[in-house]
């Protein structure tokens, strides 16, 4: 693998808006293997009550030449995603902490792995590449109170290779949301896949607070030909055991405060273990 | 002498989905030493939950080196996923992912 080098886009840039799409466009030219998204901002004198940073990004999103979403996900779904595609989740730092700064990174991959010489973004190739952070601070709490207005700041990193090398891309890996609901009782729900490129996978997401998963949405069919070829057929909970266990971190770490412990939300389901460590020296 | 103190702990109580019931617990301390902490609000936890990645699942078709066995257009022109929804409630999305070739 040759070796990568890491540009930074935007180092901490603070915005001045706590809601807005902000909108990056990415350089003219460049290999790119991957783009990492950071967010930071500081908690309120107030602790947050079970705010999720996670719910900051309505969207992340890749546009290309003004009309073509490539990249196209919640910030929920980005952190499954790349926690499913890796086997480990990215960096994060919850905190329920007063004044404290969270901060939490996401990556648009862009081949099969970090450094894929075959598949990746060239961006000579189009007219314009953007990246798109559609955010909202009050989805995490009461901007003010829980969140210090005005603290909002990403950071923005291209994983490329060095200038003066050109892989030979074959082409581009990306994902995208294509279709978006919330699940009825007794309903079975058909929905055609899109066409227009070969599909390498397709990923199922489906939360609710407080749900065990596989209750909502108990079995996912797909295949073609109005299934007379079928690709997977099942239950939620047999695909989930099979597919949990080959991930290589299975935990998640939050730090709480004494004051806001009554209530945790957590991005695991099918809880198996769970670990409390009391602390009274702490570092934000 | 002995200084009155308290310090608090925290347990899980429930567990439900991916929300946890948390409880916490007073306690008195009579013989104040210098690792018991003063002031209950000050204490922090640090909580590690482990288990499945929450609504969320991956079916891959294309292997993740060769690529062998990506799903073409032509098969794709008839292809669909049908969700068996038995509840109301849940948040879901599809997601697609695409081989863009130059």
């Amino acid at each position: 693998m040759p070796k990568m080098i890491i540009t930074t886009l935007m180092d901490r840039e603070v915005q001045t808006s706590d809601t807005l799409v902000y909108r990056k466009d990415l350089p003219k030219t460049g290999f790119v293997s991957a783009i990492d998204i950071g967010v930071r901002f500081t908690n309120g004198a107030t602790v947050p009550v079970d705010g999720d940073l996670l719910d900051i990004f309505n969207h992340i999103s890749l546009l290309f030449n003004g009309v073509d979403y490539r990249f196209h996900m919640k910030g929920q779904d980005v952190y499954r995603y790349n926690w499913a595609k890796d086997g480990k989740p990215m960096p994060q730092s919850w905190t329920q902490v007063a004044s404290a700064t969270q901060e939490g990174w996401f990556r648009i991959p862009l081949g099969r792995f970090l450094g894929d010489k075959e598949f990746g973004l060239n961006l000579a190739k189009h007219r314009n590449v953007q990246l798109q952070l559609d955010y909202a601070l009050s989805n995490f709490g009461t901007v003010g109170t829980h969140i210090i207005t005005g603290t909002i700041a990403f950071t923005v990193l291209l994983h490329e290779f060095p200038m003066g090398q050109s892989p030979p891309f074959r082409g581009m890996i990306s994902a995208r949301e294509f279709y978006t609901t919330t699940s009825v009782a007794s309903r079975t729900n058909k929905q055609d896949l899109p066409s227009q490129n070969p599909m390498t996978a397709l990923y199922v997401s489906a939360t609710e607070d407080a749900i065990a998963d596989g209750v909502d949405i108990t079995d996912i069919k797909i295949g073609k030909d109005r299934f007379g070829t079928v690709w997977a057929d099942g239950k939620w909970y047999n695909f989930a055991k099979v597919f949990n266990e080959s991930l290589s971190v299975r935990f998640e770490d939050f730090t709480l405060t004494a004051a806001t412990a009554a209530v945790k939300v957590v991005h695991v389901n099918n809880v198996k273990f769970t670990s409390l460590c009391n602390e009274n020296s702490h570092v934000k | 002498m002995a200084n009155a103190t308290t310090f608090a702990t925290f347990v899980v109580n429930s567990v439900a989905g991916q929300r946890l019931t948390l409880g916490g617990t007073t306690y008195a301390v009579t013989d104040a030493g210098a690792a018991v902490p003063t002031d209950g609000a000050a204490l922090y936890g640090r909580l590690r939950v482990e288990g499945d990645i929450d609504g969320f699942l991956p079916f891959q078709f294309a292997d993740p080196m060769t690529l062998e066995g990506i799903l073409t257009p032509a098969d794709l022109l008839t292809g669909e996923i049908q969700l068996t929804e038995a509840a109301a409630g849940a948040i879901t999305s599809l997601i697609a992912e695409e081989l863009y070739l130059n």
